[in-house]
This record gives C-alpha cells, structure tokens and sequence, in this order.
C-alpha cells in the first residue's frame, strides 16, 4: 500500500508539472507572436496532454483520500498506466517529430508520472501482504 | 494549523520517498541532456532556455546568461534541490542510528 501511494505522488507531482509546463509553453508561444506557426497538431496533442493529466490528477488526490474502494484498485492501477503511457508516447512523438528544443525539457514530467504508475501496478495491497507473512 | 499540515505533509515517508525519485529521474535527464544530447535544429525561440540550461549544466555560466537571462530561476532551484536531498538523507542515517 505504502508503495502505491509513493507512485500516486509520483504521478500526481508530475501531473501538476506538467500541466504548468504546457500553461508556460502556450503563454510563451502567445507572447512571442507570429514567429512560430502553431499547428492543429500541437493543438490536439496539447489537448491530449492536457485532459491526460487532469484525469490523473483527479484519480490520484481520490486514492489519496481513500474514496477509491478496495475492489477498483485494479482497475484504478491499470488505468493510471494506460493514461500515463498515452501521455508519454503523445510527448514522445512530439520530441523526435517536432522542431522545438522544449520537449526535451518536458519529456521528464511523463517519465516521472509513468514511473509513478508503474509502482502503482507493483505495490501490494494490504491483504496480500498479510497472506504472504502468514505463507511465510 | 496550516503550516503543521504542511510540515506533516513535507515530513511524509512517502513524499520524501517520491521526491527523492523525482530527483533522481531529473539528475538522470540532465546528464543526458548536457553530455549526450545534441541540438540539431535551427534555433527556435524557446531554444535559449534549453541551450542555457544546458550551459548552466556544463557550469558555462557566461553563455547561459547570453542565451537565456531568466536561467537565474535554475540558479536558485539547483541548490535548493541538492540541500532537500541532503537533509532527506541526515533525517534516514539519524532514524537508522536511532
């Protein structure tokens, strides 16, 4: 349990990070103006990105706060990782495709957050622990 | 209240246990990112940021300035980072020793 809840931070910090690292990025591109063109492509991936994370972000600060039962932890933990693992191909293909140097800045938020839910599917939970100390 | 929250919160064995994986991650990317990586396009303008962080990295401080002058956010946040690591590790060797 304790690990899972190590890898929810993990994936919630990285969530938030993320988030205002592309907030940063649309100000910064709004601010420079015409010298860049802006395509519907890095419109929609930052769409992706963007409603990836806020769903992390909400399942996480739900586990955190225990509403999340004992029997949708499964589906919870699964979720988290496919969620992360869309966010992290999204910025991969953004870092080898596109121009911009930023990405390689940003690829680490999706790293941390995919760490995180690895660790999220590899915790144990309360019971199995029991079970496996008894087995023992 | 508040601020025992948050010292409850920072003081967490699972925050502390996340942050220290988060700092470990970024120190990896960084090391690639200043050794192993090279920058292949033009130049666009988000790219001072990135050439000067990678400066800052290289401790090139003059050019990171001429790239980018807002660096000086990761001048502050670098020994910040290495000072929570630092006092992570002292309160893990004192428990241990307790």
């Amino acid at each position: 349990m304790k690990t899972k809840r190590t890898g929810t931070i993990l994936c919630l910090v990285g969530n938030i990070l993320n988030i205002i690292g592309f907030i940063i990025f649309i100000l910064y591109f709004k601010t420079l103006g015409s010298g860049i063109s802006v395509n519907t492509e890095m419109i929609v991936d930052g769409l992706i990105i963007v409603i990836d994370s806020a769903i992390m972000i909400a399942l996480s600060i739900l586990f955190l706060k225990g509403k999340i039962n004992k029997d949708l932890m499964k589906l919870y933990s699964i979720s988290m990782l496919l969620l992360s693992i869309t966010l992290f191909a999204v910025l991969c293909i953004l870092f080898l495709s596109s121009v911009l140097c930023c990405y390689m800045i940003y690829i680490v938020f999706p790293i941390i957050s995919l760490v995180g839910s690895i660790m999220i599917l590899a915790g144990k939970e309360k019971n199995e622990v029991k079970e496996t100390k008894k087995d023992n | 209240m508040r601020l025992k929250k948050l010292k409850k919160i920072i003081n967490d064995n699972d925050f502390e246990n996340a942050r220290l994986i988060i700092y470990l991650i970024l120190f990896i990317t960084f090391i690639y990112l200043a050794y192993f990586n090279q920058f292949t396009c033009s130049g666009c303008a988000l790219c001072g940021m990135t050439r000067a962080v990678k400066s800052l990295l290289v401790l090139n401080f003059k050019s990171a300035f001429e790239f980018n002058n807002n660096v000086w956010i990761f001048c502050f946040i670098i020994p910040f980072i290495v000072i929570d690591i630092v006092i992570i590790i002292k309160r893990r060797c004192l428990k241990n020793e307790k």
